[in-house]
C-alpha cells in the first residue's frame, strides 16, 4: 500500500509559500532588529521604573512587597535573556551570511525574523536524551548552572542612573565570583556525561577558563583602584568628565581579549571547538537542556560586552537634552543610551567571530599566563601611578 | 511525530492546535547531521554555500547526533558502514527524519551488485525523502529538504508511516562476546 | 625581530582580515531563489532521461536495444516483438529505473535516432522511490513536458508553441572542441 498520494505528473514540487521574498531587503532587516530593540527596551524599562512604580503606588514597597516586588523583576529580566537569546542568534546567523555573502534566515517570517522563535519551539519539543553512561543528577544540574551563573550577573549590572537590581558596593567581587560559576557548569556538564569529546571539552574549558579568569580579576581591580569603588554605579559615575578608555587603553584591550576567552568565543572556541571536538561539552546535550547551554551563551554575548561600555565607556551617559536626571524620561534615554553602546560593542564581537581563525591550544595557555597576567599587572601598577599624580 | 510521541493527532481542538504549531516549528528549524559519505557530500556541502543558501530556509549543521534532526544519507552505504550509520541514527534525539540522496544511498546504484554495498539505506533506517541522481544537483537536495518540510507541516502527511522495508539484520547483526547475534 | 615589531604585524594582520571581511558585507551575493526562481541550467546538463515521440505520435524508438547494452548500471530493460505489418519492432516494455541510473547519458550517445533524450527537470525528489521506476508512458510525458531536450546526434531540440519539433538556433547548440580549448578566463565571462 502506498502511504503517501502521488501526484499525477509524478513530480512533488515544493510548495511555495506565500510570499516571494526574492532579493535582500536591507530596511525591513533594520525593523525587524529595531522591533527586538524596542521590546527589550520596554521591558527594561518595566523592569527598572514600571515594577517599582507600580508596587510603591500599591503601598507594598516593604517587607514581603519588596521581595514580590525583586521576583517581579528577576521573571522579567529572563524575559529579557529570552529576547536577546532571540534577538543575537538572528543577528549572528544574519551577520554571518551577509559577511560570507549569502543572506542567512530570510524565509520565515519578515526577512527572517522569527526563525529563532522556530528554533526556539522545536528545542522546546525535542526529546530531552540523557545517556546511559551519564551521572543523571549533574547531568541535568549543569545547563541550569551555567545558565543561573551567566543570568545571575544581571543583578549589578546597570542600566541607567539607579536602574539596577543590587547597587550594592561589592558589585564587582560579586561580578568575579558569578562569571567563575559558569566555568563550574560546562565542567560539570561535560565531565558527567560519560563522553570522551565532552570530558576534553570540559577539561579544555575549565582550563581556559580559570586562566582567563585572573587577567579578568585583575583588569576588575585595575577599574576599581581607578573610580575609587567597587560599585558598578560608582565606576560609571566617576566617568562622567572622562571615559576610562583612554587612561586605561592597556587594560581595556586586556579586558575585550579576556572577555572573548571567557564567551567561549572565536578565536577562544576550544571548549566547543566543532573541527576537533564534534560539540565539546554539549555534544550529549539535546532538546532543552542543549538551549539552555545555548541561552547562557547569548546571555554572556550581551553582558560582557554590557560589562565593557560600564567600565570603559561611561555606561549609561550621554545627553540629556535638558531632562531631570532621575525622571523616568530620562531613565529611558540612558537606558537607550546604554543599549546602543552595547549593540556596538556585540557587534564588534561578531565582527571578530567573523574573521579570525581558532588559536591552538598550546598558544592558548602561554598567552594567558605570559602576556595577558604581567601586562594586567603592569596595567593594575600603572593605574595606581595614575591615580596618585592625576587626581 | 506527533505532540507528545503519539502516533495520531490529538482531536483535541486545542492540543492539535498546539501540535500543528509545534510542528511547523520543526518544520522550519531542521538542523541536518555534518555527515557526508561520498561524492554526493560535496553536492551537500555546495547546497549551503552563497549559490543555494539552505540557510536561507533555517538549515544549518550540527556535528553532534543529539542536537540534529536531520540525517542526510549522502553516499554508498557498505556493510561496515551500515552499523555504524544506524548508530548514529539511534544517537539522534527524536523527532528524526532521514534524506537518502543519490542513486548509492536509494537503492545501490551502480554498486547494487557488489558484495559488500547495502543496497539502499532503507533497509537499515526508516527514509523519509528519496533523491535520485549521481549526485544530485544542490538544488536537487534543497528540493527534498523543502519536500520534508511540507511533510512536517502537513497535518495528514506527517503521521504517514513510510513504506514498510524488511531489515537487513545480517547487515546491522554483529556477534556479541558469547558469539551469538543481538536482537536488533 | 623584536616583540614590539611582531606584536605590531599581528595587529596589523588582524586590522586587515577585519577590513577585508567588513567589506563583504556591502557585496551582493550570487544567491539563486530556488525554489522561487529555477536555477537556468545548460541545455546539455544530464539531469533526467525522456523518450521522445515524433510530431505525429508515432513513436521515434526503433527498439534496437543499443541503450541497453550500452547502459553500465544495466538499469534499462526493453521487450519487443516482430512488427507483423512491416519492417522493425514493436515495443512491449520500456523500462528504466531511473532510481539506479547514474545520469551518464551512455545510452543517449548510443542511441541511432535520438530517441532517448536528456532534460532538465532536476525536481525529481520524491516521497517513494516507485514514482521513480520509470516505464514508457512516464519517459513520454517527460518529453511531453520538456520545452527542449539534447542528443548528440540531433543536438538541442525545442517543441514549438504549436506542438511541431525543431532544432534549436545555433546560439543555443552546445559548442564543439573550440569552446572546450578556450582559454579558462574566456569561458568564465
Amino acid at each position: 500500500m502506498n502511504p503517501i498520494p502521488i501526484p499525477e505528473d509524478r513530480h512533488f514540487r515544493p510548495r511555495l509559500l506565500g510570499y516571494d521574498p526574492q532579493k535582500s531587503r536591507p530596511w525591513l532587516e533594520r525593523l525587524v532588529y529595531s522591533a527586538y530593540v524596542f521590546v527589550f527596551w520596554l521591558i527594561v524599562i518595566g523592569t527598572y521604573a514600571g515594577v517599582p512604580a507600580l508596587f510603591e503606588a500599591l503601598g507594598w514597597n516593604a517587607g514581603w512587597g519588596f521581595v514580590l516586588m525583586r521576583a517581579l523583576q528577576v521573571v522579567l529580566l529572563f524575559l529579557l535573556s529570552a529576547v536577546i537569546a532571540l534577538l543575537l542568534i538572528l543577528v549572528l546567523r544574519k551577520y554571518l551570511g551577509k559577511v560570507q555573502e549569502r543572506y542567512g534566515p530570510m524565509h520565515y517570517g519578515p526577512a527572517g525574523g522569527i526563525q529563532t522563535v522556530f528554533d526556539a519551539l522545536k528545542l522546546l519539543a525535542k526529546e530531552d536524551f540523557v545517556p546511559a553512561a551519564a551521572d543523571v543528577l549533574t547531568f541535568r544540574l549543569a545547563p541550569a548552572v551555567t545558565f543561573v551563573a551567566s543570568f545571575a550577573m544581571f543583578a549589578v549590572v546597570p542600566f541607567a542612573s539607579g536602574w539596577v537590581l543590587a547597587d550594592t558596593n561589592v558589585g564587582l567581587i560579586y561580578l568575579i565570583a558569578v562569571s567563575t560559576l559558569s566555568a563550574y557548569g560546562v565542567l560539570l556538564g561535560g565531565v558527567s556525561s560519560g563522553n570522551k569529546w565532552a570530558l576534553i571539552g570540559a577539561l579544555r574549558a575549565g582550563a581556559q577558563m580559570v586562566s582567563y579568569e585572573i587577567p579578568l580579576a585583575l583588569v576588575f581591580l585595575t577599574v576599581a583602584v581607578w573610580a575609587g569603588s567597587l560599585s558598578l554605579g560608582r565606576i560609571v559615575d566617576a566617568q562622567l568628565g572622562l571615559w576610562n578608555v583612554l587612561p586605561l587603553a592597556l587594560s581595556f584591550v586586556l579586558y575585550v581579549i579576556a572577555s572573548l576567552a571567557e564567551l567561549k568565543h572565536i578565536p577562544f572556541d576550544f571548549p566547543e571547538a566543532e573541527s576537533e571536538l564534534i560539540a565539546g561539552y554539549n555534544v550529549e546535550y539535546s532538546g532543552m537542556s542543549f538551549a539552555f547551554f545555548f541561552l547562557a551563551e547569548f546571555v554572556e554575548l550581551f553582558l560582557l560586552p554590557a560589562l565593557i561600555v560600564v567600565f570603559f565607556f561611561g555606561g549609561w551617559h550621554g545627553p540629556l537634552f535638558g531632562l531631570e536626571p532621575g525622571s523616568l524620561a530620562a531613565g529611558a534615554l540612558e537606558s537607550l543610551y546604554f543599549t546602543v553602546k552595547t549593540a556596538v560593542w556585540v557587534w564588534i564581537f561578531l565582527w571578530i567571530r567573523a574573521t579570525l581563525p581558532r588559536y591552538r591550544d598550546d598558544q592558548l595557555m602561554e598567552f594567558a599566563w605570559k602576556a595577558m597576567i604581567p601586562l594586567a599587572l603592569f596595567g593594575l601598577v600603572l593605574a595606581a601611578y595614575l591615580r596618585l599624580i592625576w587626581r | 511525530m506527533g505532540l507528545l510521541g503519539s502516533d495520531e493527532r490529538p482531536r483535541d481542538i486545542i492540543l492539535g492546535t498546539l501540535d500543528d504549531l509545534i510542528n511547523m516549528a520543526r518544520s522550519r528549524s531542521m538542523w541536518p547531521l555534518t555527515f557526508g559519505i561520498a561524492c554526493c557530500a560535496i553536492e551537500m556541502m555546495a547546497t549551503w554555500d552563497p549559490k543555494i543558501d539552505a540557510d536561507r530556509f533555517g538549515m544549518f549543521f550540527r556535528n553532534t547526533p543529539r542536537q540534529a534532526d536531520v540525517m542526510i544519507v549522502s553516499g554508498t552505504v557498505n556493510k561496515k558502514l551500515a552499523k555504524r550509520l544506524r548508530r548514529l541514527y539511534d544517537q539522534m534525539a527524536e523527532p528524526k527524519w532521514v534524506i537518502s540522496m543519490g542513486a548509492c544511498a536509494n537503492q545501490g546504484g551502480p554498486f547494487r551488485q557488489g558484495y559488500s554495498v547495502v543496497e539502499g539505506v532503507d533497509k537499515i533506517v526508516p527514509v523519509d525523502v528519496y533523491i535520485p541522481g549521481c549526485p544530485p544537483r544542490p538544488e536537487a537536495l534543497l528540493q527534498a529538504l523543502l519536500l520534508l518540510r511540507d511533510k512536517i507541516a502537513d497535518r495528514e502527511l506527517r503521521y504517514q508511516k513510510p513504506r514498510e522495508i524488511p531489515a537487513d539484520y545480517d547487515v546491522l547483526a554483529e556477534p556479541g562476546k558469547d558469539g551469538r547475534l543481538p536482537v536488533l | 625581530m623584536s616583540l614590539l615589531q611582531e606584536v605590531w604585524q599581528a595587529v596589523k594582520a588582524i586590522g586587515t582580515g577585519m577590513a577585508t571581511v567588513h567589506k563583504r558585507v556591502y557585496e551582493d551575493a550570487p544567491t539563486e531563489f530556488y525554489p522561487y526562481v529555477k536555477p537556468d541550467l545548460p541545455p546539455v546538463s544530464v539531469q533526467s532521461l525522456a523518450l521522445v515521440e515524433n510530431e505525429d505520435g508515432s513513436e521515434r524508438c526503433i527498439v534496437c536495444l543499443q541503450c541497453e547494452r550500452a547502459c553500465p548500471a544495466q538499469v534499462i530493460t526493453i521487450e519487443r516483438h516482430r512488427n507483423p505489418e512491416g519492417k522493425g519492432f514493436l515495443i512491449d516494455r520500456f523500462d528504466i529505473d531511473l532510481v539506479n541510473c547514474m545520469y551518464c547519458a551512455a545510452c543517449v550517445e548510443a542511441c541511432p535516432v535520438s530517441s532517448i533524450v536528456t532534460i532538465q527537470d532536476f525536481e525529481m525528489s520524491t516521497y517513494d522511490l516507485q514514482t521513480l521506476k520509470a516505464d514508457i508512458d512516464f519517459l513520454h510525458e517527460q518529453a511531453r513536458r520538456a520545452r527542449q531536450w539534447y542528443s548528440p546526434k540531433f543536438g538541442v531540440e525545442l517543441r514549438t508553441e504549436d506542438g511541431r519539433i525543431e532544432k534549436a538556433p545555433p546560439e543555443m547548440q552546445p559548442g564543439g572542441l573550440a569552446e572546450l580549448l578556450k582559454p579558462a578566463e574566456e569561458v568564465d565571462s
